[in-house]
């Protein structure tokens, strides 16, 4: 997930609450009176706030990237299949699958740590694909293909291809029948949630004899319902296949 | 039939210059006089007018670039629909390795687009050219995954002539896999599109409308503080402002995650153009409702 405090990530966020105390001063201050300690809950909510949209985004950038390298994959192991079946050498097989495409590149990194750094190409196989679980399995299996005695290794490859694409596409169908749910959810939390806090609080609070501050109103409509919103969006996007 | 094409040509240029160019062309040079002649007469009502007209520049331009992106990427995809049945022709072939076959059999293609590409190929190879390089030409101008593995695949065979016919077909079928799952994806991805477009869209500002008006019309008909109920105008005026305002927002978050779908950021200003005013109208039509 990579670290999320960075530095350049901190001093934007301590940008963000030098504009917020400057807001409070400037504006909120002197309009309404409101206490110090709504400063102090902005700040640790724009603390939670900040960080977890950041930790959503990482994700997503994983879950792109992955995705890309999911799509290469099948006519990554397709193509090596191919080179196979005409009795090309693993490695120079592998050789020809450098290109500028992510897996491409993957690839390029592990022959360079084999020609210079002497490692293994099994060793620099499952070191280059580290940050992909998926992708060390199918590398995993790559090599396990090689080293075994079979003398088909390229009808065993597309088997893998084969079985790769029925993954994804068993992924995209539980992705569907979650995201019916999360729509339903979604729906209702921004049309109707909303609605029903607009009528509660014009005619219910007067028959209940709530008081509501103003500035309550505005937080909870104008900031907390857009954020769910937003983090329920986030939260389908980072989890798409 | 030709003269209606020449006809419709000239329609679209003019001099060699799209008229799209030259409508966006001529409001700038409108709004750079306008805005010299400004400096001799300062008028508030000529430096808005000036405004009004460098938004629309702006907003012309932007809608240009996001319609030749569109055409292009229309372009893209159906080059790549068109490669793959000319992938599955290629297998019928007698021999793989002949790069003149090949080049004939694709320039005779019933895909308009790869058939012109493959013939503006042919001859350069015929004027002398490198074939490598006119492949690399065509690869950078499309940026396709596809196509750039069937180039590689061309220049392996003409070069090493280790690619055979079943080559071609495993790509062909590599690919029809690989978009099946995209289609798949894509297909969901669309379901998501609309539920938010129809929420942004239709629900959160109609509902939000008809309880504002609800709310408006039941503090006129009834007398709420004859049965000792006050009822307080701030709390409503507040409450529809803010409806207001999180109906931009919502508008905005809605824009921004459907172009973060699609992979599109551009395309934030495109749904933001039509959800917003379609939003407001909804929310205002709520009084008409109740």
């Amino acid at each position: 997930m990579g670290n999320i405090f960075t530095k350049k990530l901190l001093i934007t966020f301590f940008v963000l609450v030098a504009f917020i105390v400057l807001i409070y001063f400037l504006l909120i201050y002197n309009v309404s009176e409101i206490s110090v300690n709504y400063l102090l809950w902005a700040i640790v909510f724009s603390f939670i706030i900040f960080f977890s949209i950041h930790l959503f985004l990482i994700k997503i950038n994983l879950q792109n990237y992955k995705r890309k390298i999911n799509y290469e994959l099948p006519f990554f192991l397709n193509n090596l299949a191919n080179d196979l079946e005409r009795n090309i050498p693993f490695k120079l097989s592998l050789q020809n699958r450098i290109d500028e495409s992510l897996l491409g590149t993957k690839i390029k990194q592990a022959l360079f740590m084999v020609d210079n750094l002497g490692y293994t190409l099994e060793e620099s196989l499952l070191l280059v694909s580290k940050d992909n679980f998926e992708l060390q399995t199918i590398f995993y299996q790559l090599t396990d293909i090689m080293q075994s005695g079979t003398k088909n290794k390229h009808l065993v490859l597309r088997t893998l291809s084969d079985s790769l694409v029925e993954k994804q596409s068993n992924d995209i169908k539980k992705y569907s029948s979650k995201l019916n749910m999360i729509s339903l959810i979604y729906v209702v939390v921004s049309a109707i949630v909303p609605a029903l806090f607009l009528m509660f609080l014009l005619v219910g609070s007067n028959f209940l004899e709530i008081s509501f501050a103003p500035i309550t109103i505005i937080l909870v409509t104008v900031v907390l319902f857009p954020l769910i919103d937003m983090f329920l969006l986030l939260y389908m996007k980072a989890n798409a296949p | 039939m030709k003269r209606k094409m020449k006809k419709r040509g000239f329609m679209k240029n003019i001099f060699g210059v799209e008229l799209s160019s030259l409508f966006i062309l001529s409001l700038v040079v409108l709004n750079i006089s306008l805005l010299i002649l400004n400096i001799f007469i300062f008028n508030l009502d000529v430096l808005l007018f000036i405004g009004i007209l460098m938004v629309l520049d702006m907003l012309l331009l932007f809608f240009k670039k996001l319609y030749i992106n569109y055409s292009f990427s229309k372009q893209k995809k159906e080059l790549e629909d068109g490669l793959v049945d000319e992938l599955l022709r290629l297998t019928s072939l007698p021999k793989s390795n002949d790069l003149k076959l090949i080049l004939a059999k694709l320039e005779s293609s019933k895909n308009q687009i790869i058939s012109k590409e493959f013939k503006e190929i042919n001859l350069k190879i015929k004027k002398g050219h490198n074939p490598k390089d006119v492949f690399n030409l065509l690869k950078e101008k499309y940026n396709s995954d596809v196509l750039n593995r069937f180039l590689d695949l061309i220049i392996l065979n003409t070069t090493t002539g280790t690619v055979s016919v079943s080559d071609y077909k495993n790509i062909a079928s590599n690919f029809l896999k690989t978009k099946l799952l995209l289609d798949e994806r894509n297909t969901l991805l669309l379901t998501q599109k609309y539920t938010i477009i129809i929420a942004g869209g239709i629900l959160v500002p109609g509902i939000l409308g008809v309880v504002i008006s609800l709310v408006k019309k039941l503090g006129t008909s009834l007398s709420l503080e004859a049965i000792g109920i006050s009822n307080s105008l701030s709390l409503y005026l507040i409450s529809y402002w803010c409806s207001i305002i999180y109906i931009i927002e919502y508008v905005i978050i809605s824009s921004f995650y459907i172009s973060l779908i699609e992979q599109n950021s551009k395309k934030t200003v495109v749904y933001l153009s039509f959800l917003l005013p379609a939003s407001f109208l909804i929310f205002f039509a709520g009084r008409f409702i109740v």
